[in-house]
């Protein structure tokens, strides 16, 4: 970007616009402003944003082509070309002549050459500045200087300087007067007769070495990354400088530089901030203890969704780079476990089961030291969210994860029940008993996970559960295939201490009542055959030659049932 | 960067002086057949041509010793001091202020182009040389230039910059204590004013170094800590300028020497005007601005790259090159590029400013002089030659004395090759106690029957000891 001066401008184009140049030139504007606020609507790389910037460039070189550079004057409401009127709005910021005007913009220029990536520049600022804000870091003009788009130019007035009074050399005391004659005298005394530095250039010039060595250092301090030089100080200044009064602010841009660190997938330095912040934490248990409840918040600040969110853009890149899991996660367990609550509801978001995976167990690490967060996940009201924490707990200690699990193994959600079962079973079997309530859970699907954790080994406390479910009559169920499948299982965990019941069960029958009378027999021989027992099977088959139609249809339903079973399991 | 402008390649001004000075010298011995010369007179039409690009006429005139093209200071290379120099007498030596070419030399026989050098160099023996050039010059024949008659008012472009270099940093000057205050009082804080601000003193340094230099001579003994600001943000512009940083990282240093003794703003005026010396409590509440000044950066409203770049050098600008400064603490790494900047300038700032425990401050050249015992210790040695490349043997603000009895401001930094032989400008008694400002001279002037030195330094001084503002005369 130049600005040049008035002259230049009123000297180099338009001395005599056509009425075309005017139509041309009041286009031109119409389509800058639709490329404006394409911009504003949509990403820069949607097609729509792409289209009116291009549209632009077109006129805009069409014009430069016919009339030379196209300058026009900012007013507050309106844009002129040769004192002609090309656009006008309300002064406000939806108007671009506004937004211009506002900011000390006296007159714009695009000059021949210019390119779509500048117009794309100007319309990003446009946007950015749009708005104003009091107290703020930069506005238009300053972002334009630093842009130096090489064929925009323009002329800015200070606008928000002009109420400030201007000092002048008179208000401006060079010395104090009581000292002026004292400083005369030494002056006299002290000033030398010059001796010419004839060796000055010898002295002075600067060796092609040192010229070299210049150059390097200006080329290193270009490209230097100041992050870690700027924590470096910020760390100092924490451990031995800050009060209490500043503490609160050092610590916000801490913060904030964390936040970037993340943002920028600079991992070790967020690693090395949050460890530096927690030594600093130690050593004022000693001698600053007023800082440690900003401290603590900040960690609590630094583990919140509002500095964490910048990881939902980090998770595809750690798909490209896998050295980077690692220090993430050796980033995040430095934070507080309440981390929990923000990285928990992102995880949903990941598309990766590698980075879901990694996720899970950095929230299990968190949860380790404190469980409380995850608690606080796991009452959610996003069912989804609840279910993908449930394994979280499979692994943690204590009897607080057991107790959530079971609650969750109670939940309204069918799929979260089924979480819960499946992590606590892979947590710890003896808890079946807990959950054996379950085995008449509406869901279908519950049942069959209680039956099938049930089945699974042969265990005599499980068996003494089903037993006495079965033999005490406590099924709250009227459902033959429920009560076969719990047959099933008593025959796959249970023992010999099992036969007398399913004899009963197979050959007496007596003690059922009703039309379930069969599909006990059905249950008991099915259990039976289960058992893999030479008593169960000697059992069996009497069953197979017994006198009562009933018994032996039980036996062949059963060895059908077996065989189907045995087939798939081939198959 | 000196080498910066010895590789630089020729630039059209300094070409059309260049053919201008070989015109006449090449007239001088041959004859108007002569190839060589013919050639000459070519180049020298087509450079005029050349050089008509929005204006059909191009003005070369001279101002305090100082070739202006077009109204714009001419810059030139180091290289090219001698071409600069000899024209500078040449015109001098003719009493010559000025001549204005126009286009339709493009149109004019080689003959009266010939003819228009030999004037010139014949005029250097008539009595008269100014009223015998426009005598020769008078008729249609010459209709393509003309004489300038300066009124020994500066052009009116420079006379603009020259205001808007003193309204950047007055304004500048009002923005570091609008900072400071709402810092203080603890009310949010932006820098886009600082930003606008630093951004025009970089334009300005980019149009004229010397200009920018005077404003850093300004003095306020009341309100040291804000002038020091932005005397130190404008050296260090300068010194950046000259390593050849760019625009943006330039941006960033302003900033850092704005921002620098931020810190500051919050000791009392009890510890900063004490004449006795300070307790070791008070030094150490000193010593603690750089840090003051971090955290006061820390609180300011803007994005977290900028803070991040800015704070290590504020922070270190005390530190030394050694390491050996302050605030202390275990450190390895070398003192950063724009920290070891600040250092040099807040040093050569300080040092030359009148301070109520230092009423007689050291002038600008023996400040220096005393900074190089500093180099590979306090100050980075290859920086602390390009400063001294920068302000010259005797900075722009000195006051000398001369051997004719006269004083002057040195007012423009000289190219190398005459580095201890600045422009002065003369101040001369106003009766009052005071003085008013005199007659521009060059030390380089030499006499023409001689050929010695019209003028010799023979002390320097320092204005402050005569209540002397030297921007006041130099603007």
């Amino acid at each position: 970007m130049t600005e040049i001066s008035m002259e230049k401008g009123l000297s180099t184009a338009y001395n005599d616009p056509t009425d075309e140049a005017f139509q041309l030139a009041r286009d031109l504007i119409a389509f800058f402003i639709i490329a404006m606020k394409n911009y504003a609507l949509y990403p820069e790389d949607n097609e729509v944003s792409q289209q009116s910037v291009e549209n632009v460039v077109t006129r805009l070189n069409e014009f430069i082509k016919k009339y030379g550079d196209f300058r026009f004057d900012v007013k507050r409401d309106r844009l002129l070309f040769r004192d002609q009127i090309i656009h006008q709005g309300t002064p406000h910021v939806g108007n671009i002549a506004f937004i211009l005007f506002r900011d000390g913009i006296q007159w714009f220029e695009f000059q021949k050459g210019v390119e779509l990536p500048e117009v794309a520049g100007f319309l990003r600022l446009l946007n950015q500045f749009r708005e104003t804000v009091e107290e703020s870091d930069g506005d238009l003009v300053t972002a334009l200087w630093e842009a130096q788009f090489p064929h925009l130019c323009y002329e800015a007035t200070d606008v928000f300087l002009d109420d400030e009074t201007l000092v002048d050399f008179f208000l401006l005391r060079v010395t104090d007067e009581d000292h002026r004659g004292r400083a005369q005298e030494a002056d006299q005394e002290t000033s030398q007769a010059i001796a010419y530095p004839d060796t000055y250039t010898a002295t002075w010039e600067l060796t092609p070495e040192e010229i070299n060595k210049l150059g390097q250092m200006v080329l290193e301090d270009e490209n230097l990354d100041n992050i870690e030089e700027n924590l470096d100080v910020i760390m100092v200044i924490l451990r031995e400088h800050v009060e209490e009064d500043d503490l609160e602010d050092v610590l916000k841009f801490v913060l904030a530089e964390f936040r970037d660190a993340l943002s920028r997938v600079e991992f070790q330095v967020g690693r090395k901030l949050l460890e530096e912040v927690h030594e600093i934490r130690e050593s004022c248990k000693t001698n600053r203890a007023w800082a440690i409840p900003m401290l603590d918040h900040f960690f609590k600040e630094a583990s919140g969704y509002q500095v964490l969110n910048v990881l939902q853009e980090v998770w595809p890149v750690l798909e490209i780079l896998g050295s980077h899991r690692l220090l993430l996660r050796q980033v995040l367990l430095l934070l507080s476990p309440e981390a929990v609550l923000a990285i928990g509801p992102m995880s949903l978001e990941v598309s990766s089961p590698r980075t879901q995976r990694d996720l899970m167990e950095l929230i299990g690490s968190l949860a380790g030291r404190d469980i409380a967060p995850l608690e606080r996940l796991l009452n959610h009201p996003n069912k989804n969210l609840v279910q993908r924490m449930v394994p979280v707990l499979k692994d943690l200690e204590g009897d607080r994860p057991s107790e959530l699990l079971l609650m969750l193994a109670r939940n309204s959600s069918e799929q979260i029940r089924k979480t819960a079962l499946d992590t606590l079973m892979a947590r710890d079997r003896q808890l079946l008993q807990e959950i054996f309530p379950l085995i008449d859970d509406d869901s279908d699907h519950i049942r069959r996970l209680i039956l099938q954790h049930i089945g699974e080994d042969r265990n005599e406390f499980v068996e003494g559960l089903v037993l006495d479910y079965l033999e005490q009559r406590k099924f709250q169920r009227h459902d033959n295939q429920h009560l076969l499948a719990c047959y099933r299982a008593l025959g796959s965990c249970g023992s010999a201490r099992s036969i007398p019941f399913l004899r009963r069960s197979l050959l007496n029958g007596g003690w059922i009542l009703g039309f379930s009378k069969s599909a006990h027999r059905q249950g008991a021989a099915i259990a039976l055959m289960a058992l893999e027992l030479d008593e169960a099977q000697n059992l069996l088959d009497k069953a197979s030659r017994s006198l009562f139609p009933g018994v032996r249809i039980a036996y062949r339903k059963a060895m059908e049932s077996s065989s189907k079973k045995m087939g798939a399991h081939i198959l | 960067m000196t080498t910066d402008s010895q590789e630089r390649p020729d630039q059209p001004d300094e070409i059309f002086l260049r053919t201008f000075y070989w015109l006449l010298q090449t007239v001088k011995i041959h004859q108007d057949n002569n190839k060589v010369l013919q050639e000459s007179a070519r180049e020298f039409i087509n450079s005029v041509v050349q050089s008509c690009v929005d204006d059909p006429h191009i003005t070369l005139e001279i101002f305090r010793g100082r070739f202006y093209l077009r109204e714009k200071k001419l810059i030139y290379r180091i290289v090219s001091f001698d071409l600069v120099h000899g024209m500078l007498q040449f015109f001098e030596s003719r009493g010559l202020q000025g001549l204005r070419l126009s286009i339709t030399v493009g149109d004019a026989p080689i003959e009266q182009v010939l003819a228009f050098a030999r004037i010139l160099n014949h005029a250097g023996r008539q009595e008269n040389p100014l009223a015998w050039i426009a005598q020769r010059l008078e008729g249609d024949a010459f209709s393509w230039v003309e004489i300038v008659h300066n009124q020994e008012e500066l052009p009116e472009e420079e006379l603009e910059l020259r205001e808007r270099a003193k309204r950047a940093y007055f304004y500048s000057l009002a923005a570091v204590k609008d900072v400071g205050k709402k810092i203080f009082s603890k009310r949010p804080v932006g820098i886009r004013k600082t930003k606008r601000l630093v951004q025009k003193l970089v334009d300005i340094l980019s149009e004229d170094e010397s200009l920018l230099l005077s404003m850093s001579t300004i003095r306020d003994f009341d309100d040291y800590t804000y002038t020091h600001s932005v005397n130190v943000a404008v050296l260090s512009l300068c010194l950046g300028k000259r390593i050849g940083l760019s625009r943006t990282a330039m941006e960033r240093l302003g900033i850092c020497g704005l921002f620098h003794d931020l810190g500051k703003t919050a000791i009392s005026r009890e510890i900063l005007f004490k004449p006795e010396r300070l307790t070791n409590q008070e030094f150490e509440e000193i010593e603690r601005h750089p840090v003051k000044s971090v955290i006061d950066i820390v609180k300011l409203r803007t994005d977290g790259d900028l803070k991040a770049k800015i704070i290590p050098p504020i922070f270190e600008h005390h530190l030394k090159y050694d390491l050996s400064g302050y605030p202390r603490y275990h450190r390895e790494k070398p003192q950063g590029l724009f920290g070891r900047i600040l250092s040099i300038a807040d040093v050569f700032d300080a040092m030359t400013s009148s301070r109520v425990y230092r009423p007689v401050p050291f002038s600008p050249d023996r400040a220096l002089g005393m900074m190089t015992e500093g180099a590979g210790k306090d100050f980075d040695p290859i920086l602390l030659k390009v400063f001294f490349n920068m302000l010259g043997v005797f900075p722009v603000g000195t006051l000398l004395e001369l051997d004719t009895g006269e004083i002057g401001l040195a007012m423009e930094t000289p190219e190398e090759a005459m580095q201890d032989r600045p422009m002065v400008l003369i101040l001369v008694s106003d009766g009052k106690d005071g003085f008013r400002k005199g007659k521009p001279v060059n030390l380089a002037e030499r006499d023409t029957h001689t050929g010695l030195f019209r003028r010799n330094i023979v002390k320097s001084r320092h204005p402050e000891s005569y209540g002397i503002q030297p921007a006041e005369f130099l603007l």
